[in-house]
């Protein structure tokens, strides 16, 4: 046990390590450096910023050192928690992105929880009841989520409801909460407007785990222990629920963390169509407005948050499966 | 098989029956690719999508021949017309035409189309319409059209309707996936080069090659596509030639796909290295590279085939979502993602939903992908569930 | 084995009557199990012997009723005489009847032939053996695992207080077999059905489990159905044998007489194949000529015709012979023992 935890810790922080090598190359693409870009940006708005304060702004940011070093800088920046400075914003990058990486994680880990809920009954269902009409259906809806794009749903759901009940289903707060001191309403409110994002967002996650699901259970209830349960009296029932669907769970959650990253990038552009106030909709336009220090840790933030929430479910892995648990160190 | 040619005891256990693997002779011996092939006609939904993608690339060879309009021709006047469905009939006598559209002016004056079926439009087989080149024949033959349209619409056919531009939703879309194809294909061209061989190598060497190969798949794999995608078509200038832009875009979407299909060669070579018939033919003295092209290859053809076609609908997927968000293609190059690009915001899909046309190509295509690649991989997979 | 148990004379404890288990597959139905019949006397061992694919295991599944789908069992009679007594045909219990159930691990155990994957490997071996005391008898919990220990103690695993709360990956194939025959055993059923139990095992370890089932057999006077291709593990085990080949009895009677004198031609021929302490070293073993028919393939008439030695052209493959009594003990289906 420890070792697969050390083992992982170790993993993880590579990880780490190289989607921040990856961020940091992105956000240095772009022809010419920021500053220039900002001259010119500003220039365009009338501001007239003068050669030496641009130089002092290049000095400040060390866009004259060697590139390591400027990496090195960025990353012991980004590390005490100072994250830059958005021109498109104007504010520093932390307040920009602040409340809305927490709405990030919040229908991120709301899109878990729901696909988890859906996929997993249904996944039961279908292969218990194999070749059944409830089975067929899920299965095309499965497919169906599966082959349709995250934004494509999203802009389908959304007209639909918008068409039928005239709801415009965006944003994550109502007009009076967005800036309100948290409170019980609030987060009811919260909650409301979380439902139809996280729907969308978990919707083709839930199609690939319920085909996994089913899969797996099936390829379980042929396995010989699932006949010892039954030669010793045990109901259908009881054999499902205590046998085949503990093993079937442990791909479940190690599928999690190959699913994580769909949805931090589905986030992303289901922000964009539905207006949500998270780090994905921050990031397509400090792109459009090559604002790097926004873009560089909005990158750099979704890639940390998949590695965590893989960390995580490696974890619960180790937790409910002894053959890890117990694994000699 | 001769019946009772084979003697001696096979059995390890001291009074254990017999058994004989060998079929009778009423068994037929299929070699690997009949067996597959004969696997794969079985599945019924893989064989239909089959001809859906097919059908898909009729579309990118033909799509000017398909088209009715010509895909650039703007007229602001014509904006948003809705569908005119073709219709096979008039009353019971066999007929081809559209309702006619007569142009209106509405409470504020602006111009508006609306179907009148008492007036029709015939369409006509091989009409005569805009110019094009197909193999290198310029051509002006279309499958079906009105005889030189003009640009108004009381005389022209718009069968899904015309987009902002009043251009014609159709022919564009014929014209959009002929691209979308065209960029996943090259795509899996780029994966396929760069996968297949890093997997070999991987299998091949092991060790620490191997090694740092798939720790660099797994943190490939767990970033998000799409914030990495987009950071990196962000950093393309805008003002790059659409062709440049084809390419650039091309390269980002396969630098996720080919992990896949290295790991799936990786892992069919270390399990073939295993096989039987691999340790007969290196028993035999055969040599490695008679091994590797004559025996081990053509055993995972069909995996390299389906996960290239499951990469064929991600690439698909990717290539639409990022022009969409703008920042894939941009306008005047015609993906299924740039025409989903105008139906950006649900207030225009509510005023002109069959701008959303085009995501049904994609799910459909997307779909037949999927279960062309699925069926592939069960035919080629005899023992797998 | 060279006195005869006294069982033998007594009522059968469980009486195979014309039994049928078809399966339903997408390429046709396959007749898995065609018409069987066998008796298990108390107290004493029947061997149910045949190559893989010859409906045994099916059989013994089809007598608890837990034949996986698209097998069915479409005919026939499997009567149990209870400890009363009383005999039901356990056919009329629904598959997942209370009553079914309560004989499945109660009245009749079952152990498997692979023990590393006949456990969960995802639950402790306690959980899964009061499991079954939990299902057929009333004890308390600390009860049940003081039972559960002494089991495991009788069938010779060191440590058992520790061992019951133990993942069954920390055991060996040879304790894993142990721990499956107390889980067996431990509701004191009246018949243990035995499906290869020895057959994933090495040769020494095969030995001991065997000792072990007899011992079982003698302390608690209760009847073993053993399923087996492996006829030296036969001549071990068994008071009685029957033969199967592609879902059919060929022939059955005492294990002695089996040996002895093997009436059916694929009886002689399956032990001239096994090499004895008589056949020289450089002699080949004669093996069964060809090789089984595939089940959708089944030859017209006897199906064995096509490799028997003693082939009637226009009688063994025209008609199917009958199981017909060739002696007090012996019955055999086979034209050479038919009056036609």
């Amino acid at each position: 046990m420890l070792a697969f935890f050390v083992r992982r810790v170790i993993y993880a922080i590579i990880a780490m390590w190289a989607v921040s090598v990856i961020s940091f190359v992105i956000i240095n693409l772009p022809a010419g450096d920021f500053v220039t870009t900002y001259i010119a940006t500003q220039l365009a708005t009338g501001n007239l910023i003068l050669e030496d304060e641009a130089e002092s702004l290049r000095e400040f940011y060390g866009l004259n050192d060697p590139v390591y070093v400027q990496y090195a800088k960025w990353m012991t920046r980004i590390l005490q928690g100072q994250l830059g400075f958005s021109f498109e914003f104007e504010a520093p990058v932390r307040t920009v992105l602040g409340m809305n990486l927490l709405n990030t994680v919040l229908l991120g880990a709301g899109a878990v929880l729901f696909i988890w809920t859906v996929a997993i009954p249904i996944g039961i269902y279908s292969a218990v009841k194999q070749y059944s009409p409830g089975d067929y259906i899920a299965t095309f809806f499965g497919f169906l989520g599966l082959g349709i794009p995250d934004f494509l749903i999203a802009l389908v759901m959304a007209w639909v409801i918008f068409d039928t009940t005239g709801f415009l289903a965006t944003d994550l707060y109502s007009a009076g909460y967005r800036t309100a001191p948290w409170s019980l309403a609030k987060i009811w409110d919260l909650a409301k407007h979380l439902v139809l994002p996280v729907v969308i967002l978990g919707t083709a996650g839930t199609a690939t785990l319920v085909r996994i699901t089913r899969a797996n259970l099936l390829d379980e209830l042929k396995k010989p222990y699932v006949t010892t349960a039954r030669a010793k009296g045990l109901t259908e029932w009881q054999i499902i629920m205590k046998y085949p669907v503990r093993y079937a769970l442990n791909p479940v959650i190690s599928l999690t963390a190959y699913i994580l990253p769909f949805i931090i990038s589905g986030s992303v552009v289901l922000s964009y169509v539905l207006d949500l106030p998270t780090i994905g909709r921050d990031f397509l336009r400090a792109l459009t407005a090559q604002d790097i220090y926004l873009s560089g840790a909005v990158i750099l933030f979704s890639g940390w948050l998949t590695i965590i929430g893989t960390f995580g479910s490696d974890l619960l892995l180790a937790w409910v499966d002894p053959r890890i648990r117990l694994e000699e160190d | 098989m001769v019946a009772g040619s084979q003697t001696g005891p096979q059995a390890d256990t001291p009074g254990a029956l017999v058994e004989d693997i060998e079929a009778e002779g009423e068994i037929e011996v299929m070699s690997q690719r009949q067996l597959i092939w004969r696997r794969f006609r079985r599945h019924r939904l893989a064989m239909a999508a089959t001809v859906v993608v097919a059908l898909f690339y009729l579309i990118v060879i033909f799509s000017d021949f398909l088209a009715t309009n010509d895909p650039e021709d703007i007229e602001a006047a014509r904006q948003y017309t809705p569908p005119q469905w073709l219709r096979l009939f008039d009353g019971w006598k066999p007929d081809l035409h559209v309702c006619k559209l007569v142009g209106k002016r509405d409470e504020f004056l602006r111009k508006v189309y609306e179907a009148d079926c008492d007036q029709k439009v015939d369409v006509q087989i091989f009409a005569k319409g805009y110019e094009y080149s197909l193999f290198g024949l310029k051509l002006d033959r279309h499958l079906f059209g009105v005889n030189d349209p003009e640009v108004t619409a009381e005389d022209a056919i718009f069968i899904l309707g015309t987009d902002v531009q009043g251009r014609d939703l159709y022919s564009r879309l014929m014209r959009g996936t002929r691209l979308s194809l065209l960029i996943g294909l090259t795509g899996i061209f780029i994966s396929l080069v760069v996968g297949t061989s890093l997997g070999a190598v991987s299998g091949f060497y092991g060790g620490f090659v191997d090694n740092l190969i798939q720790r660099s798949i797994e943190i490939i794999r767990s970033i998000p596509t799409v914030p990495l995608y987009l950071g990196l078509a962000a950093a393309f200038p805008a003002d790059w030639s659409v062709e440049r832009r084809f390419f650039a875009i091309t390269i980002v979407v396969s630098l996720f796909a080919w992990t896949e299909l290295a790991r799936v060669v990786r892992g069919r070579y270390l399990a073939m290295r295993q096989e039987d018939f691999v340790t007969a033919a290196i028993t035999a003295g055969a040599s490695q590279r008679r091994i590797i092209f004559r025996h081990m290859l053509p055993s995972f053809y069909s995996h390299i085939i389906a996960a290239s076609t499951l990469n064929l609908a991600f690439m698909v997927i990717s290539e639409t979502t990022l022009s969409f968000l703008g920042l894939g293609l941009l306008p005047p190059a015609i993906s299924y993602g740039t025409l989903l690009f105008t139906a950006q915001n649900i207030q225009t899909v509510a005023l002109a939903p069959w701008l959303l046309i085009p995501g049904i190509f994609v799910v459909v295509l997307v779909l037949s992908l999927n279960f062309m690649g699925d069926g592939i991989r069960d035919a080629a997979d005899p023992y797998g569930s | 084995m060279s006195e005869k148990p006294a069982g033998l004379d007594a009522e059968p404890v469980i009486s195979v009557r014309d039994l049928e288990t078809h399966f339903f597959t997408d390429e046709g139905i396959v007749r898995a199990v065609d018409g069987v019949n066998f008796d298990v006397h108390p107290g004493t061992t029947m061997g149910i012997v045949g190559e893989s694919g010859c409906g045994k295991s099916i059989t013994a599944k089809s007598i608890l009723q837990i034949v996986e789908a698209p097998g069915r069992i479409v005919n026939g009679e499997i009567n149990y005489r209870r400890g009363s007594g009383e005999t039901v045909n356990l056919l009329n219990y629904e598959s997942g009847s209370g009553n079914m159930r309560a004989i499945r691990g109660g009245d009749i155990s079952m152990i498997f032939q692979e023990p590393m994957t006949s456990f969960s490997g995802l639950h402790t071996f306690g959980n899964q053996i009061d499991e079954a005391l939990r299902l057929h008898t009333n004890l308390a919990k600390q009860e049940r695992f003081d039972l559960a220990v002494d089991w495991l103690a009788r069938v010779g695993i060191p440590n058992p207080v520790q061992r019951m709360h133990e993942y069954p990956f920390r055991f060996s194939g040879g304790q894993l077999q142990r721990a499956m025959i107390a889980m067996a055993m431990c509701t004191n059923p009246r018949v243990l059905i035995a499906d290869e139990p020895t057959t994933a095992l090495d040769v020494t370890t095969q030995a001991q489990i065997l000792d072990l089932l007899q011992r079982m057999q003698e302390e608690n006077d209760m009847a073993i159905l053993f399923i087996t291709h492996d006829l030296g593990v036969i001549s071990e085990i068994a008071d009685e044998v029957t033969v199967m080949y592609l879902g059919k009895v060929v022939e059955s009677g005492p294990v002695f007489s089996f040996f002895d004198e093997p009436k059916h031609p694929y009886s002689r021929a399956l032990q001239t194949s096994i090499p004895s302490m008589f056949t020289s070293s450089r002699e080949r073993l004669p093996s069964i000529s060809g090789s089984i028919p595939h089940p959708q393939n089944r030859p017209s008439g006897c199906a064995f015709h096509p490799r028997c030695q003693s082939f009637m052209e226009g009688t063994c493959d025209v008609g199917e012979p009958e199981l017909v009594s060739v002696n007090e003990e012996q019955e055999v289906s086979c034209f050479l023992y038919e009056e036609r």
